[in-house]
This record gives structure tokens, sequence and C-alpha cells, in this order.
């Protein structure tokens, strides 16, 4: 995984169709040296991908969010040096942030595009069709 | 659902997901897990 590609692809296909699935990169995740900072995104639903690199190893997490940029508001901050736990994906993010950056690694977010129809609802709770991530 | 259908894609591109239930698992105290 290259941490800084603008975009990338991932193409599903079958003898009759095929699925493109792009990845729009919103940014780097920025250590202070204590807490993780991640980018900004729009205040749309959509699907993310934060990629965590150490050397030559990486990782990918995988969210959908009603919200994007409140969630991924929601990972940065400091963190406890603790295990991860399930169900906690939150603190789990934010632990893994701090121990990705401590041990030399580093972190970045992209979303993924793919045209379609979402309802309003999910963002204002209106009920009228538009076009989203 | 979309969520769903980008892991699959992450697998078949060979990355390694770090979601619950990802595969492969690591230490919880893997740097990067």
């Amino acid at each position: 995984m290259l941490l800084d590609a603008e975009e990338f692809e991932w193409l599903f296909m079958s003898q009759a169709q095929s699925i493109r699935l792009t990845w729009a990169r919103l940014g780097r995740v920025a250590w202070s040296g204590s807490g993780a900072t991640f980018p900004v995104a729009p205040q749309e639903p959509g699907v993310y991908l934060v990629g965590v690199a150490l050397g030559d190893d990486s990782r990918v997490y995988i969210g959908e969010a009603a919200n994007l940029r409140f969630r991924l508001r929601s990972y940065g901050g400091n963190a406890m040096e603790r295990p991860n736990e399930r169900g906690s994906t939150t603190a789990n993010m934010l632990g893994r942030m701090r121990r990705a950056y401590r041990a030399g690694g580093s972190a970045a977010v992209w979303a993924l595009k793919l045209p379609m129809s979402c309802p309003d609802s999910a963002v204002t709770g209106k009920g009228t069709a538009r076009s989203c991530y | 659902m979309l969520e769903r259908i980008a892991i699959s894609a992450a697998y078949l591109h060979g990355e390694h997901v770090i979601n619950e239930r990802g595969f492969p698992e690591y230490p919880s105290g893997h740097p990067l897990q």
C-alpha cells in the first residue's frame, strides 16, 4: 500500500459485469508526538479506508459512516497504550495510531468514490435522493 | 453493504485487513494491528 497514492482502484470482474472501486486520498494522519489528527473529510455518508504502514508492512481498516467528517474526527486525539478490544472501534483506532507512529510508521485515509444515489435522510433527516460518495 | 464489498475487494487485492474478524489476525499489541 502506497500511502502517498492520490487515487487507486480495485476492480471486480466477472464474464458479464465489473465493479470498479476508486479510492480518493483525503490525506495523511498527522502525528503530534502524543496524538493523531485525521484529515478533514466531507460531511457526507461514505466508506473510508485507513491505511497504516510500517516499513514494507501495511494494513487497511475499512469503515462506513453516516458522516465521514465526524467519524474521522472521532479517531483523532490522544490514546492509551492498551491492547485492542472487540467492539471498541474508536479506542482501537486511537491506540493503533499511537502504536504505529511510535514504532516509526504512518497512516493515510482514502474515501470511496462510487457514483450512487443516497437518501438525504442519512445526513439531514429529509428524504430526497442526491448524489453522494 | 458497500463496506462489505470494499472489504472483500481488499482481500482480493491481497491487503491485510484489520477490521474486527479481519484476516490475518495479529497480536493486539502489534504496531499495525
